[in-house]
């Protein structure tokens, strides 16, 4: 070891000891954005995005570091930045717009507080469809109504599981839902090898990057938007037979306005929240980060922290039979 | 063939193999670093790749992937740590081997199987895209479930020499990868509350408790890490050991890049299975776990050639077999290369570049490790006061990435504890890991099934194969037995902790199991009724007359060891002491101070204990915050820093 440790070397080392003994480990400038998915799916990529140009429009130019912290659909984030991150913005959030109707919709869920949650901003607002494999049949919604298939899901929690559960409602189709895999991923190789049907909750715009329209009809959407309006794309709240089902239909889906929402710890006070939300405008609104996005063919459709405030009051200020008839569709 | 001509003269542009060399550098970086791994270094590497051209980007990323399952290695054979999931199994004979100061050995042939597994996974890749398609579009759920048997029933080869010890382990592993939210019924299985529990208890923290934390106690009460004199042979012999063993490297590099292509199969699953593949035949060498150099083959080319094969449905079919290739897929998406049937037509040169980064990401890999083997295997006659904590400190912190939280290391003192305790008591961790990685997969392949194919899933080909291979196994296992005779020789004393042990832990899921729904029950209660009666047979045993008993804690089994140590205790005081550093004085005054204060203890000098403290609190200052950010809590020093 004696030749490792000249002179030299012990004076550097020594130096570097001082050097590093009170330097801060976790520098103020620095901002983490934890994502309450497992690398890899939408909510990381839309995460890294928003991490890569956020720091921009922040007082002091930070840099934001990722970090996935997946569990439960993200409820373990969403309890976790309601109950126990930092509101001094050094930490922000991604999680499932479900989120916000998760009391409403779910009884396990009351313990959440969705009107503390800190909106930033939600950077899509998405359409949503149904989808079957060309090699099942089903190329139709009256296929999709009347056939007797299986539909792929994963928890029972997920977006996948009901989307599919609504759509049966709405269209009073009798397929099967088959919860479990491990991701869409997973739903989507079953539908290849042609195990089951289709799927429920895919991203129109996502299908379209992935080069995966060519192997699946889209059925129905269960969120439309301009693109899939203009294929003629069937609505399924067309397929409401009163108007309380369609009111209660909107609760199910219509936090996908507001698509990978940022938003800061329940703790962040009123001025920290500003400051997010105009750095967020500006963000969705530069060049750069639109070009970024666009490379990445991701779609940006902005939806600001104000809005989504606004769209979750019309969710709780619902007539408690449309909520009842929003938790008796997803059953 | 001008396709091929054409995209490897693409792929010889300066700098893409610039590009290929600096993947390939920082992926040999992140294999070295327990707790890191290839999701990682891809997660680290593709914002870089944005501003790349297809061909550089594939280079870089697809480089760093490819060796991180090589150099990995190092801390697995050196100091027991292993670097990524898919060098657990190398730890158990690897390490061995370098306890007998042949090291050089251990390294020579793991990284020239890492090689030839990594080329064959390359082969794998490219001859087998037309073919293995249709073939992936015939697979059905049941056979999923009916491979993940399969590699269930390796259990078997990993028993050690007391098989229902191995068994209860094995089934405590299968227990232990049910905690958190189930996804039949969204039931929370033993998660006492805390949402850190709710995705499952962290591999990564879990393993370098089980195996790493034992092994650097074990180093602490030695001298070094190599207990003997020098020993020939070396590099040279390892290289030469793999080549002897070509055909171990073929079978499991098949295996490696099969299971590689099928979904949910990690990198974990794969090193455990080749091991326990690698287990069928002693060879020439020692008992398994005491250095035989198939237990370092095996899972090494397994291991590299599963790279190749997870590549199979990112291309084939556009659909990603892991988080891996998930990012993988969504990088190649950004450089405009739809993955899926136009692969093998329009972009086909893209796929000849893929393929060609692996091999030579593989070649130069395994050839840079080699190099730098002999003087890495000198690490093992440095003295065990100075490895020992540099080792305790790098495990911490690799643990800590799991999820950076306080629980992760938690979860690593209580594996810790565990790992002692099991090795202590002659209980084979490999069964208990093997357990562990292939439970919930098990459980979530037979629901899917179900669902699916109903009864069905019992008469599906693959099933029926594999029902078929395990009553074969059985009748051999049992046959044998009744012509060997009772198998060792009686028990020197009644071990009464080990089937008390299992009884509370089976009683204990029964029992909290009756409140859960019945779905998320059903697994659980299988594998508690299994370990009660595996506790039942160990209060048979010990109640029969001498001779007996099919058990040797005498004789052929080594003795059994005091279960506290004053390095063992050490060892596990370290992490709490790691923790209330964290939050007094942050990670690196920690990491220093602590490897510091141990050389110090052990009789080094000062000065010397300072520099090596200081340098370890620099390595760690570069690699945690500067290179991955950790967001490591606030530390009162840097309350009290930003408060002046």
């Amino acid at each position: 070891m004696t030749a490792l440790f000249g002179n030299r070397a012990r004076a550097v080392a020594a130096a570097a000891l001082v050097w590093l003994l009170p330097l801060p480990v976790s520098a103020a400038e620095t901002i983490t954005l934890k994502i309450g998915y497992p690398a890899g799916g939408g909510f990381d990529l839309y995460g890294r995005l928003a991490a890569r140009h956020l720091g921009r429009f922040l007082e002091g130019n930070p840099s934001i570091v990722v970090q996935n912290v997946p569990g439960g659909g993200s409820l373990k984030l969403t309890e976790m930045l309601q109950d126990s991150e930092p509101g001094d913005g050094s930490v922000i959030g991604t999680v499932s717009p479900t989120m916000a109707t998760g009391p409403l919709l779910d009884p396990a869920l009351d313990q959440l507080r969705v009107s503390e949650f800190r909106w930033i901003g939600g950077l899509r607002n998405e359409a949503s469809v149904c989808v079957t494999g060309k090699n099942s049949g089903i190329d139709t919604v009256d296929e999709f109504r009347t056939g007797e298939f299986l539909i792929g899901a994963s928890g029972k929690a997920s977006t996948t599981y009901l989307h599919a559960a609504l759509a049966k409602t709405l269209l009073g189709a009798r397929y099967t839902i088959v919860t479990g895999f491990q991701g869409v991923s997973d739903i989507d190789a079953a539908i290849q090898r042609g195990e089951i049907a289709g799927r429920c909750s895919a991203s129109f715009s996502s299908l379209r990057a992935l080069g995966l329209m060519d192997g699946i009809n889209v059925i129905v959407a269960v969120v439309s938007d301009d693109h899939t309006n203009a294929l003629n794309i069937p609505m399924l709240s067309d397929f409401a037979s009163s108007p309380r089902d369609r009111d209660a239909a909107e609760i199910v889906t219509g936090t996908l306005r507001f698509h990978q929402p940022l938003l800061l710890p329940s703790a962040a006070s009123a001025e920290i929240v500003e400051k997010y939300r105009a750095a967020f405008e500006k963000m969705v609104a530069d060049p750069e980060f639109l070009a970024d996005a666009e490379r990445m063919n991701t779609d940006i459709s902005a939806t600001s922290g104000a809005d989504i405030d606004e769209i979750v009051k019309t969710f709780y200020a619902s007539p408690p039979e449309t909520v009842a008839r929003a938790r008796e569709m997803i059953e | 063939m001008d396709v091929i001509l054409a995209a490897l003269a693409e792929m010889m542009e300066p700098l893409r193999l610039v590009m290929l060399l600096v993947g390939v550098c920082t992926g040999l970086v992140i294999g070295v670093i327990p707790g890191l791994g290839g999701l990682f270094g891809m997660a680290l590497l593709i914002p870089l790749s944005f501003g790349l051209d297809p061909y550089s980007a594939i280079a870089l990323l697809l480089g760093m992937s490819a060796v991180t399952t090589t150099s990995d290695t190092i801390p697995a054979v050196l100091i027991g740590v292993p670097g990524t999931v898919g060098s657990m199994a190398t730890v158990v004979d690897g390490h061995a081997l370098a306890r007998r100061n042949e090291a050089g050995r251990a390294l020579g042939a793991a990284y020239s199987a890492s090689l030839l597994g990594g080329l064959f996974g390359a082969f794998v890749l490219a001859v087998s895209l037309p073919l293995l398609k249709p073939l992936l579009l015939m697979l059905r759920t049941p056979d999923f479930l009916a491979i993940t048997l399969l590699g269930l029933s390796l259990v078997a080869l990993l028993v050690g020499r007391d098989p229902l010890k191995g068994l209860a382990a094995a089934g405590i592993g299968i227990i232990l990868s049910f905690v958190g939210v189930d996804d039949q019924t969204a039931a929370h299985r033993w998660t006492f509350g805390q949402i850190y529990l709710w995705e499952g208890l962290p591999l990564g923290a879990v393993f370098l408790g089980l195996f790493g934390i034992p092994e650097v106690a074990s180093i602490l009460s030695r001298t070094a890490i190599a207990e003997r004199g020098a020993v020939a042979g070396g590099v040279g012999e390892g290289i030469r050991n793999t080549l002897r063993e070509w055909r171990l490297v073929l079978q499991c590099s098949g295996i490696g890049a099969l299971l590689g292509a099928l979904p949910g199969v990690g990198l974990s699953v794969v090193s455990w299975i080749a091991y326990g593949f690698a287990r069928r035949k002693r060879g020439d060498g020692p008992e398994f776990g005491q250095g035989n150099i198939r237990g370092v083959i095996g899972p090494e080319s397994a291991n590299n050639a599963n790279e190749g094969g997870s590549l199979i449905p990112t291309i084939a079919l556009g659909i990603p077999g892991g988080a891996g290739t998930a990012l993988l897929l969504g990088a190649l998406i950004v450089h405009g290369v739809v993955p899926g049937p136009h692969m093998l037509e329009s972009n086909a040169p893209v796929t000849v570049a893929m393929i060609f980064s692996l091999a030579v990401a593989n070649v130069v890999g395994a050839g840079l490790c080699l190099a730098l083997s002999n003087p890495l295997s000198r690490i093992t006659m440095v003295g065990s006061h100075i490895i020992a904590p540099i080792a305790l400190v790098f495990v911490i912190l690799g643990a800590f990435q799991s999820s950076a939280s306080v629980n992760d290391l938690v979860v690593l003192a209580g594996f810790g504890v565990v790992g002692m305790v099991m090795k202590a008591r002659d209980w084979p961790r490999p069964a208990l890991a093997l357990g562990f990685v292939l439970g919930e997969l098990v459980e979530r392949n037979f629901f899917l099934s179900w669902q699916i194919f109903g009864w069905s899933t019992f008469l599906r080909p693959s099933f029926l194969f594999v029902a078929m291979l395990l009553a074969v196994q059985i009748g051999w296992y049992l046959a044998g037995r009744r012509k060997r005779g009772p198998s060792s020789a009686p028990s020197k004393a009644r071990d009464i902790w080990s089937p008390a042990s299992v009884f509370a832990i089976a009683s204990f899921i029964l029992l909290t199991g009756m409140s859960l729904p019945a779905e998320a029950a059903l697994f659980p209660s299988i594998t508690a009724t299994f370990l009660l009666v595996i506790a039942a047979s160990m209060v048979v045993r010990g109640l029969l007359p001498a001779g007996n008993t099919g058990v040797a804690y005498d004789g052929a089994g080594p003795p059994a060891d005091p279960l506290i140590t004053p390095t063992r205790a050490a060892m596990v005081m370290g992490i709490p002491v790691f923790v209330g550093g964290l939050f007094l004085v942050g990670p690196l005054a920690t990491s220093g101070l602590i490897v510091a204060g141990m050389m110090r203890w052990g009789g080094e000098s000062l000065v010397r204990s300072a520099a090596t403290g200081a340098a370890v609190a620099l390595i760690v200052h570069l690699v945690f915050d500067r290179l991955i950010s950790t967001p490591w809590p606030r530390s009162l020093l840097e309350a009290a820093g930003s408060a002046f």
